[in-house]
């Protein structure tokens, strides 16, 4: 008898372990290989987000956009279009675009943050 | 003479009771009818109950976040634009707790050197804070937490908070003492 459960014991280890290994080096989501699911302005997917959004979150959000606007201000890895689209870029472009440079970014869509009033994304890359 | 003397005496006792009576806030303390101030308990507790609802936000749970805030609360951000005009945003309890649930990312919100002040059933917490969004630094400022303390514990009944800089090495240097700088 305990002989059956150290071996059940055993067994549930090395499932465990495997499960485990296989997570960890599960390769993460290339959302910047993806191709858009639609290009929106900013200013178009701010003001849709803002009047509606958990109708847009539940529309939009996981999915893989270009937003087209104008750069108001970054920070650290964040840029910030033009009237309220923030994007977590997943590299930075170099040379750094100037605020009020025209740019397309692709990127993850999260959700709207009502506290920040914000529409928030990530993974972003600049867009030729 | 004595009775002169005496006469003294009793006036000198009246004044020190006068004294000691107004140097007590005239008999009637401002903790008085609730907790006391800069007992470490209650400090302890009210620190407790924003740590619940950081954790709250950061794990989605609305038993969390009710357990913390009530309903009726008042949310307001004071902001400066990329203009430079102040912009205040406000939100009700209800709606930070249905924006906490709802959002898409995982916030993380961290506060240090908290002041603590109590009066009776009323309490405020200063300090301030940065802000992650997915592991990512995303702002700091300054959090106002106004509490009350009703039967069922102390909970938030307004937040004020401010947001100072949404850059990493700024909000480094304004706080020396926050983790924003870390990756």
């Amino acid at each position: 008898m305990k002989r059956n459960l150290l071996k059940l014991a055993l067994v549930g280890a090395a499932v465990g372990a495997v499960v485990f290994l296989w997570m960890w080096n599960k390769p993460h989501k290339d959302y910047a290989g993806q191709s858009a699911d639609a290009v929106l302005t900013a200013e178009r997917f701010y003001a849709d987000f803002s009047a509606a959004p958990d109708s847009m979150n539940l529309a939009y959000a996981e999915k893989v956009v270009v937003v087209e606007g104008v750069l108001q201000e970054h920070f650290d890895q964040t840029f910030l279009l033009a009237p309220g689209v923030a994007i977590t870029m997943l590299s930075l472009p170099e040379p750094m675009p100037e605020p009020g440079a025209a740019l397309r970014i692709k990127a993850r869509v999260l959700s709207f943050d009502v506290v920040m009033n914000e529409v928030k994304l990530d993974n972003g890359v600049v867009e030729p | 003479m004595d009775t002169m003397k005496n006469k003294h005496w009793v006036l000198m006792a009246g004044m020190a009771l006068m004294m000691g009576w107004v140097g007590t806030g005239c008999g009637k303390s401002a903790d008085a009818g609730g907790a006391k101030a800069n007992d470490p308990q209650v400090e302890a507790d009210i620190l407790g109950v924003i740590e619940t609802l950081f954790q709250g936000m950061e794990q989605k749970d609305s038993l969390m976040l009710s357990r913390a805030m009530v309903p009726t609360a008042s949310v307001h951000r004071v902001q400066l634009d990329s203009a430079g005009e102040q912009k205040i945003i406000y939100l009700s309890g209800r709606t930070f707790f249905q924006t906490a649930m709802n959002t898409g990312f995982t916030q993380q919100e961290e506060m240090w050197d908290p002041v603590v002040t109590v009066n009776g059933d009323l309490a405020t917490v200063t300090a301030p804070f940065s802000y992650r969004l997915n592991g990512v630094f995303g702002h700091c400022g300054v959090n106002h937490f106004g509490l009350m303390q009703s039967t069922e514990g102390w909970r938030i009944h307004s937040v004020q908070f401010s947001i100072t800089s949404r850059d990493s090495t700024e909000c480094a240097s304004q706080f020396p003492r926050s983790t924003a700088a870390q990756p």
